[in-house]
Formats: C-alpha cells, sequence, structure tokens
C-alpha cells in the first residue's frame, strides 16, 4: 500500500540554551516516512512533538542529525526551495486577517511564484474540497474557528504539495468541529492520496485517522513506541468506536501516552533555568 | 451566498447629533456676549465674526492660505515618505532602531519654537524653511507609530512565513507591512495635528507670511473678530485633513471587526 521513503530523519537532536542552561528536547529521533501514510505523532505536552515538526517543516533547524528530502541529506535544516514540498497547518488558525479567504489560500503561490490558470483554478478546487468555496470573499473575523482551520488546510495543499505537516490542528476546536474536521481530514486524504504527518493529543483521533502513531517521551524525547494501526480504512467512519481492534488499541496507546506524562517539562525547565 | 460583512451606515443621529451641539454653542456664544456686555476685545460675537471673516477673505485670508496650505500639505507629504522609510529601515535592523530611536524621540519633544531662531540664522526668511519645521515635528510622530506597527508581528504569523520559505522582502511585503497598517494610520492622523501645529508656531515665530503669522497680527490690531476667524478657519483646515485621512483609512483597512 505504501512505496518507498518519502523523507527521512536520521539521529535528529535538538537543544536550547547552552552550557548550565542547556536543555535537550529531542534526544536521538530516528524515523523515515513513507509515501502516502499518514503518521500520528502522540507524547506528552512539552514533549517536543512541536519542536519535532517544526525541524521537519524547515521552520528551526536541527542541533545535530540529518534530514533526508528528495534524495538530499541536510544537517542544518531544510533550505528554503525544499519547503515547498511540505504544507503546514499551524495550531492556531494563522489566517492573514487583511486578506479574504481566497487570497490567504493564495498565499503559497505568490511565495513560490506559481502562476498560471491552471494554479488559479487549484484555489476553488482547494476551496471546495473542504467546503468553503462560498465564504471565498469572507474575511478571518467572519469565519468560526473551524472554518479557519479548513481554510489553513486548503492554503497548505493548495501548492501541491508532497506532505501535508499539521500541528495539533483541531486542539482549539469545541469537540463536536473536532471530530467533524476528523472525518474530513480522512476524507481528504483519502481524496488527494497525500503524506501526512500530524500531532495530535487525542488517542480517537489517532487511531480513526494514523496508519501509524509514533509515541514520544517525554524531554529528552525518544521515540518510545511505534504501534501499526491495521484497522482498514473502509471500517473507520462513525461506528469505528465499536470495533473490536479499535477498543483494544484504544487501551494500549492511552496508557502509553499516559505513561510518558511526567511532571517535568522542558520549556518550563529552560524559562526557569534563565531567570 | 452574499458577502458577509455588512456596510457601515451612518446613522442620521450620528450626523445631527455634532450639528446640534455646533448650533447650541453659538447660540450660547451669542446670548452670552449680549448679556454679559463682554467687550469685543476679549470675545466678539459669532454674527460679526462671520461677517467680518467673510468680508475679508479674499483679501486677506486667501493668500495666506494658500501659502499655508502649500506649508502644510508639502511638509506632511515629505514626512510621510522619510517617516515610513526611516521605519522600513529599522525594522530590518535592530542596531539602527536602538540608535535612531533616541534621536527621533528627540526631535518630537523639543519644541519647534526653540530651534526656530537658529534656523533663522541659517536660512534667514526662505519659506522652505517652514516646511524644513514641519517636516522636523510631522517625521519623528509617523516613524515612531510605524515602527511600532512593524515590529509588532506575532511569532506565529513569522513562522507561517517561515514554513514557506518566504523571502525577506516577501516578509516585509506581505506580512510586517499589512499588519502594521492600523498603526501607520495612527501615526499619520497624529502626523496632520503636529504638521498643522509646526506650522502656524513656524508662521508665529518667523512672521511675514501665513495664516499663524495674520492671527497674531490681528491680535496685536485687536482686529479680534478676524483673529477668532482664522482661528477656526485653521481649525477646521485640520478637521478636513484629519477627515481625509480617516477616510483613506476606513478604506484600507476594512478587516477589523
Amino acid at each position: 500500500m505504501f512505496n518507498e521513503s518519502l523523507f527521512e530523519l536520521n539521529a535528529i537532536r535538538k537543544q536550547y540554551g547552552s552550557g548550565n542552561t542547556l536543555v535537550t528536547v529531542l534526544d536521538k529521533i530516528d524515523f523515515s516516512v513513507r509515501e502516502g501514510e499518514f503518521v500520528c505523532i502522540m507524547g506528552a505536552s512539552g514533549s517536543g512533538k512541536s519542536t519535532l515538526l517544526r525541524i521537519m517543516g524547515g521552520i528551526e533547524k536541527q542541533t545535530a542529525g540529518k534530514i533526508r528530502i528528495n534524495n538530499n541529506w541536510y544537517k542544518d535544516g531544510i533550505p528554503p526551495m525544499e519547503r515547498r514540498d511540505f504544507g503546514y497547518v499551524f495550531q492556531q488558525d494563522n489566517l492573514l486577517a487583511w486578506r479574504t479567504t481566497e487570497k490567504n489560500v493564495n498565499l503559497p503561490l505568490e511565495i513560490f511564484g506559481y502562476k498560471g490558470k491552471q494554479w488559479k483554478d487549484r484555489i476553488a478546487e482547494m476551496l471546495d474540497l473542504v467546503g468553503l468555496l462560498n465564504y471565498k470573499e469572507c474575511y478571518p473575523h467572519e469565519l468560526s474557528g473551524g472554518m479557519r482551520q479548513r481554510a489553513s488546510i486548503a492554503r497548505a495543499l493548495v501548492h501541491d504539495p508532497k506532505a501535508l505537516l499539521l500541528d495539533q490542528p483541531f486542539g482549539a476546536l469545541d469537540a463536536i468541529t473536532r471530530k467533524e474536521l476528523g472525518y474530513r481530514l480522512l476524507k481528504i486524504w483519502k481524496e488527494t492520496g497525500k503524506t501526512v504527518v500530524m500531532i495530535t493529543n487525542s488517542v480517537d483521533e489517532a487511531l480513526l485517522l494514523a496508519s501509524r502513531i509514533i509515541v514520544l517521551s517525554s524531554a529528552p524525547a525518544k521515540i518510545c513506541h511505534i504501534i501499526e494501526n491495521d484497522i482498514p480504512y473502509q471500517d473507520r467512519d462513525e461506528s469505528l468506536s465499536d470495533n473490536f481492534e479499535y477498543k483494544r488499541l484504544h487501551e494500549q496507546l492511552s496508557n502509553i501516552v499516559r505513561g510518558t506524562e511526567t511532571t517535568d517539562q522542558p520549556e518550563k525547565e529552560f524559562a526557569r533555568k534563565l531567570a | 451566498m452574499k458577502k458577509a460583512h455588512a456596510k457601515r451606515q451612518i446613522s442620521p443621529v450620528k450626523m445631527a447629533a455634532p450639528l446640534a451641539l455646533f448650533v447650541i454653542i453659538i447660540a450660547v456664544w451669542e446670548i452670552c456676549v449680549s448679556a454679559f456686555h463682554i467687550s469685543r476685545t476679549i470675545l466678539p460675537r459669532p454674527e460679526v465674526i462671520v461677517r467680518q471673516f467673510v468680508q475679508n477673505f479674499a483679501r486677506d485670508i486667501w493668500p495666506q492660505m494658500q501659502f499655508s496650505l502649500w506649508v502644510i500639505l508639502t511638509g506632511y507629504v515629505v514626512s510621510v515618505v522619510i517617516g515610513i522609510l526611516i521605519a522600513a529601515v529599522c525594522s530590518q535592523f535592530k542596531l539602527v532602531t536602538q540608535s535612531v530611536s533616541p534621536l527621533i524621540i528627540l526631535f518630537l519633544v523639543t519644541p519647534m519654537n526653540t530651534l526656530v531662531p537658529i534656523f533663522m540664522l541659517w536660512m534667514g526668511f526662505n519659506p522652505m524653511e517652514r516646511i524644513l519645521i514641519v517636516i522636523l515635528q510631522t517625521t519623528p510622530i509617523i516613524a515612531l507609530n510605524t515602527i511600532s506597527g512593524f515590529s509588532k508581528v506575532e511569532n506565529s504569523k513569522i513562522e507561517l512565513m517561515r514554513s514557506m520559505g518566504a523571502t525577506r522582502v516577501q516578509t516585509f511585503c506581505k506580512l510586517i507591512f499589512p499588519n502594521a497598517l492600523p498603526q501607520v494610520f495612527t501615526g499619520l492622523k497624529l502626523g496632520c495635528i503636529f504638521s498643522i501645529i509646526a506650522a502656524m508656531g513656524a508662521d508665529l515665530e518667523i512672521g511675514k507670511s501665513g495664516l499663524g503669522y495674520r492671527i497674531s497680527e490681528y491680535s496685536s490690531l485687536t482686529m479680534t473678530e478676524m483673529a477668532y476667524g482664522t482661528i477656526i478657519l485653521v481649525a477646521l483646515m485640520g478637521n478636513i485633513m484629519f477627515e481625509i485621512v480617516a477616510k483613506v483609512e476606513r478604506k484600507l483597512i476594512v478587516w477589523l471587526k
């Protein structure tokens, strides 16, 4: 079902500060993402999940280790040109307030210099995919939180990236919207066949969406568990919670995630040391 | 589905209220002057002010008004350009901001009247002098507000640009500048006020021409009606200038609730 590895992380380490204030957030992360996969990353809050995704998306640079994309290894962060292969969705809606929905989705095309009719058509296509075609002239303050996140997803897809990186995209939304958007994201993934790496703190969400779940320990974070989610995708619908395998995995995963919870949180530790 | 945002309606109450207040003030003014027999050299009657002002407008006021308008508007436009440029450079280089900010504040705080005699030694009665004073007083306030606008960008938005590998220029044009517009317009509106004050101040110090000079001349000749009239004219000019900028602001900044 899944093909060769799309990108690979090798011995990734991330540290902040220096000397006495050195904090190791990510210790030694090795994994590869296969094309077409849906990977969920879970772990205790503050365990560096966001940091890992930001390194993968080129927003931050790793302190040590290398990343492979398109058969090139990068030791000093992902260069700007390569970031076109990703679409990043942030935790809080990250739309530009002065642009309409349509213009917001257009932003990556402007930055990358993708001109031409087929790209312009893609904006409408993506808006339709997330169900916002009727709202393309609205400003962000006129949209609900769920709609804004949908627009962010459309924006992340408009330039036809190889992979979608999502950092707890539904965390700030209410439970019902969250569930709705989960199903919608599943549908989008099935229709577009993109590779997806998503951070979530919801076991339900991970089991609904992911083909593989990676659990990080608390800082200094390592991968402590990798779980293959073998529930067939045609069974993943509203009746999923009755599925036997689902219940088994749910309990297993919940225990694992709870087990990674500790009271030490690296960012707070860092701040305390600086103060 | 139609556009969701509503067009801002100007209710008749909103327009009528200041007008009504204005009429009441004029009426009270007239009554007070007659009732308390206030001398015309202290507080002239509004009716006389209007009558004399209209009579003398073409000959005495209009040429000076043209001159003052030229000084104010030229000074303002140049200030806007320089102010925003300074802010743009500062936003790119933190070191520049740190070294330039105290200087800007210094200009802002120093009353121009103290510097005008020095300029007069340099430039004599050159009309450009007044424009220079307007620029010196107006540029700092525009620059400071714009710098403030440029520096208050949410981190998450910067990360958004970084996630796409945007260049510095792209980040500036697509994020930093539009994000700063509300603050920039605050500076532009304050700039209107400062440029008029600076122009009038320069007129008073240097003399010979301009509406500010006219006001002081009328006062010294106890032509109080004309003095009042000219002051009101200057205030009106300021109001109109402010309103024009506010109107542009409303047209450009449509995204705030």
